[in-house]
């Protein structure tokens, strides 16, 4: 089934996941040019996730393979069932055995005792999460959790398998996917992958939300806070996030417990005694604590952030250093026309005044792009419509 | 995929396309201005660029990125730049340079021509300059033999320098009994002073010539950017050490400890990895088989043991030295969870074993400020030559097969070639020996000591954390699975 962008965009809202954009976008496309996706970003902003929303809003299968040390062939792709192959041996050996003496008592067993059989057949395959979700019926999703954590043979193997999908079993011959399945790696980035493996996969970078984002997510995820309460914790976290030197930086996951602890507590509004006592839903480190501590007696926590938020004039306090560019927090930006000639869709005389005149706010409506900007000129994105751009292999839609 | 049917006449991008896939068009002509604004081409030159930018970009990845693009709304800023970011940039490093060559790059039309106004016009400027700096330095009327790099620096000093220098020229060219055969002296202290100049003006940021295209309009984006990314990553990484403000020493220290807790994980990690190259052992195999009637049910495995290296590190803390001292001291003992041990002495008069100081569990800053009080060799001149001989006398015992002997030093000792002798008969002892020389690699040249102690170690310039990271990266990863 084809889809857009937008239908993604409600897809993901609908489940309850907040996203920015570029989340968007980049899930879109590699669900579209049919790539692995490949998420980074610091613990607990949100990557596994993606892969489970993903499951859901299509309605398949979630294969998981958790990546980690030592992680080998064996245990991630098949393995044959040894032990069953020996029991097997050894059944037929003692039959045999047994029938050898009673052979002349009753021939009847003779029929009965079993073959040895083919022992590299299906029925001693043990199937691990990637052969599975190169046989599965229908497209599943294939999460590989941490990728960074398994070694770098076991990587090069992983973009080996992920670049064409066919899997040979010297004993049963190559197997090929049905349909590419929807792949989605996240790392932590604890080690540098290889460039093999980036060079297959579409690369999204997810930072900590941004303020708004975060009063988003409280709101969708403990709806009981409030919106006086989730924005305070929202900026409160941000500041601690990134106003203090320290060595863990609270995830998504820790800000929603931390607003239910606050809630539990029967707390309408956060102080700076109130963060004292439930920091430890925030920071888990003797060090980070004494961090914050030492912070709260200074010159406090609350005053600070409130002192942030309006020098920032509102939403999205700006303290990280290094905020990805690109990223808008109060949604998307209006469409830009005069970019079409920027990006080089074609001199502008091709666009006509009443394109220039009717760009559309929203995506509801498939923007008319002017002849020579699109393969087709139309919204509809197809695959390979220049002959410049080799059609990459059909290999079944995402859907 | 084939065309559309029902297309009237073929567009200019069609007609471009196939013009390319028949070879008609030589690829080279089509580098110059009156190509026209096609998407393809732009996004060869956008591709280019970041190439020179150091993002690498292979052609698979530049062709996804045209599919992207055709995938997602054209007229949207927005989604374009997300949708090549996705497919061009792979690196979270990377993204802050891709994102502002794209906001350089994809500019409406009067932008570009206006730029490469300003930069004609730059170009312009910067050549009357070097015609100046060429006029003003001259002595008894002749021109000084100065390099262009040289020169160059000059056209980029500010006035009172420029007014000292030629004072400077004007005064010695009509001293007394001052002659032609002075020249060569004077070139030399005005190179030696432009050379000072150009390191100082080298911490702000210069472009190299090798990182440009040769295309007016890619190379001014090229080195807009480039100008900038010296502040995008944290500026004290690449910072000499020794003129990191006292200010900022809390956040170097957590600086290196970021670093050296990285650098220590992606280690060990190493050795698990080489302790992993394991084979089958037979013997235990077939005895836990017993209880299975003899069936080999489970493999057992042995594996390779991995010796982790110790570390005997020997810093020069003479006047000039001591704060990259401490600051290494603080980076080697960061990775004690990798090796094996650490031993560290100070030198400069004569040395010093410090250790003892080190094996308490306090922080850093006090262990080093106690090291400080208590040494009485911090902060004087350099001798390396007592200073190794009373290690041979004392600490003889400490050198060992799986020892990296680690020296930090700018190698400016007496006797430096005696030094090197003791050097030399330490090194057959130890496993390897690493000089960190905190001078900078285009000063090496000119100094017989430097000469000297290469012939007898690995040297690396190290005067930032950057380099101290590199190497100690590169070096401990060398011997893990070597």
């Amino acid at each position: 089934m084809e889809f857009t962008i937008d239908w993604l965009r409600r897809a993901f809202e609908a489940d309850g996941y907040i996203s920015d954009e570029d989340i968007i976008v980049t899930v879109y496309l590699a669900l579209r040019l049919g790539k692995p996706l490949l998420i980074e970003g610091a613990p607990g902003v949100g990557k596994t996730e993606i892969a489970k929303v993903l499951s859901r809003i299509f309605n398949t299968e979630l294969i998981r393979l958790q990546a980690y040390e030592g992680l080998d062939e064996n245990k991630a792709l098949y393995e044959w069932n040894y032990q069953k192959q020996l029991l097997n041996i050894q059944a037929v050996k003692e039959d045999s055995q047994g029938q050898g003496a009673k052979d002349a008592k009753d021939a009847k067993d003779a029929k009965g005792a079993k073959p040895l059989g083919d022992l590299f057949s299906e029925d001693y395959l043990l199937e691990r999460p990637l052969l599975k979700a190169i046989r599965a019926e229908t497209t599943p999703v294939l999460l590989i959790d941490e990728v960074d954590k398994c070694d770098e043979e076991f990587e090069a193997f992983l973009f080996e398998v992920l670049s064409d999908f066919t899997v040979s079993v010297p004993e049963l011959g190559t197997i090929a996917a049905r349909q590419i399945p929807m792949v989605v790696l996240t790392s932590n980035s604890e080690r540098e992958l290889s460039d093999g493996l980036k060079r297959r996969c579409v690369y999204l970078h997810i930072d900590f939300p941004s303020v708004d984002k975060e009063i988003r997510i409280i709101n969708a995820k403990v709806p009981e806070t409030g919106p006086k309460l989730s924005e305070e914790i929202a900026r409160a976290v941000n500041y601690i996030r990134f106003g203090l030197e320290i060595k863990k930086r609270p995830s998504i996951a820790e800000t929603l417990d931390w607003a239910r602890a606050l809630l539990a507590l029967d707390a309408d509004r956060l102080t700076d005694s109130l963060v004292g006592k439930t920091a430890n839903m925030l920071l888990k480190n003797k060090e980070d604590l004494d961090v914050l501590e030492a912070e709260l007696e200074d010159r406090g926590v609350m005053s600070r952030v409130e002192e942030l938020a309006k020098s920032a004039g509102g939403l999205a306090v700006g303290l990280k250093p290094g905020t990805t560019p690109g990223t808008m927090p109060g949604g998307r930006p209006a469409p830009n026309l005069p970019f079409a000639s920027q990006i080089g869709g074609g001199p502008m005389a091709h666009i006509t005044a009443a394109q220039i005149a009717g760009p559309q706010p929203g995506r509801a409506q498939p923007q008319q792009a002017p002849p020579g900007l699109t393969p087709s000129g139309s919204q509809r994105p197809r695959r390979g419509g220049s002959p410049m751009v080799p059609s990459p292999p059909r290999r079944g839609d995402p859907r | 995929m084939s065309e559309d049917p029902d297309r009237e006449a073929p567009d200019p991008r069609q007609r471009f396309n196939q013009d390319y896939a028949e070879g008609v068009v030589d690829v080279q002509e089509r580098g110059g201005a009156e190509v026209p604004n096609y998407l393809e081409n732009n996004l060869v030159k956008f591709i280019q660029v970041l190439r020179h930018l150091g993002i690498r970009v292979s052609s698979a990845e530049a062709l996804e990125g045209l599919q992207a693009v055709e995938l997602v709304d054209i007229m949207n800023r927005y989604e374009v730049k997300t949708a090549l970011r996705a497919t061009l940039v792979k690196d979270l490093d990377e993204i802050p340079i891709f994102d502002r060559a794209f906001d350089l790059f994809f500019v409406p039309e009067e932008k570009k021509t206006e730029r490469i106004e300003v930069r004609t016009h730059k170009k312009a400027a910067r050549a009357q300059q070097l015609k100046q700096a060429e006029d003003d330095l001259k002595f008894q009327g002749d021109k000084l033999t100065l390099s262009e790099e040289q020169r160059a620096t000059y056209a980029r000093l500010g006035d009172t320098q420029k007014q000292k220098l030629k004072d400077f020229l004007a005064q010695s060219s009509g001293g007394h009994k001052v002659d032609k055969s002075f020249q060569p002296m004077i070139e030399n202290i005005v190179r030696g002073h432009l050379e000072r100049w150009r390191r100082q003006m080298e911490a702000e940021f210069t472009v190299d010539d090798e990182d440009l295209t040769g295309d007016e309009e890619l190379d001014e984006i090229i080195e807009q950017i480039l100008a900038g990314t010296g502040e995008e990553n944290d500026p004290i990484l690449s910072e000499d050490m020794r003129n990191i403000p006292d200010k900022d020493i809390p956040k170097v220290t957590l600086i290196i400890k970021r670093l050296t807790r990285r650098l220590a994980t992606r280690i060990s990690r190493r050795y698990r990895m080489a302790r992993k190259r394991q084979r089958v052992d037979l013997r235990r195999t077939i005895r836990s088989s017993i209880r299975y009637g003899g069936a080999p049910f489970a493999l057992k495995y042995k594996s390779r043991r991995v010796q982790k290296p110790k570390i005997l590190l020997i810093c020069d803390v003479s006047g000039s030295m001591a704060r990259y001292a401490s600051f290494i001291l603080q980076f080697i003992y960061g990775l004690s969870s990798v090796v094996r041990g650490i031993e560290s002495f100070i030198f400069s008069e004569n040395l010093e074993r410090v250790t003892p100081y080190f094996e308490t569990k306090r922080p850093f800053e006090e262990t080093m400020a106690e090291v400080i009080n208590h040494s009485v060799v911090w902060g004087k001149g350099t001798d390396l030559v007592t200073s190794l001989q009373t290690f041979r006398r004392q600490y003889k015992q400490l050198l060992s097969s799986d020892t990296i002997l680690i020296i930090v030093s700018d190698t400016k000792t007496l006797a430096a070639n005696e030094a090197a002798g003791i050097l030399a008969t330490m090194r057959r002892r130890v496993r390897d020996v690493i000089w960190l020389n905190t001078l900078p690699h285009n000063e090496w040249g000119g100094l017989g000591s430097v000469e000297a102690f290469r012939r007898n170690s690995e040297m690396f310039e190290c005067y930032t954390l950057a380099h101290l990271e590199r190497i100690m990266r590169r070096q401990m990863a060398r011997r893990m699975t070597g």
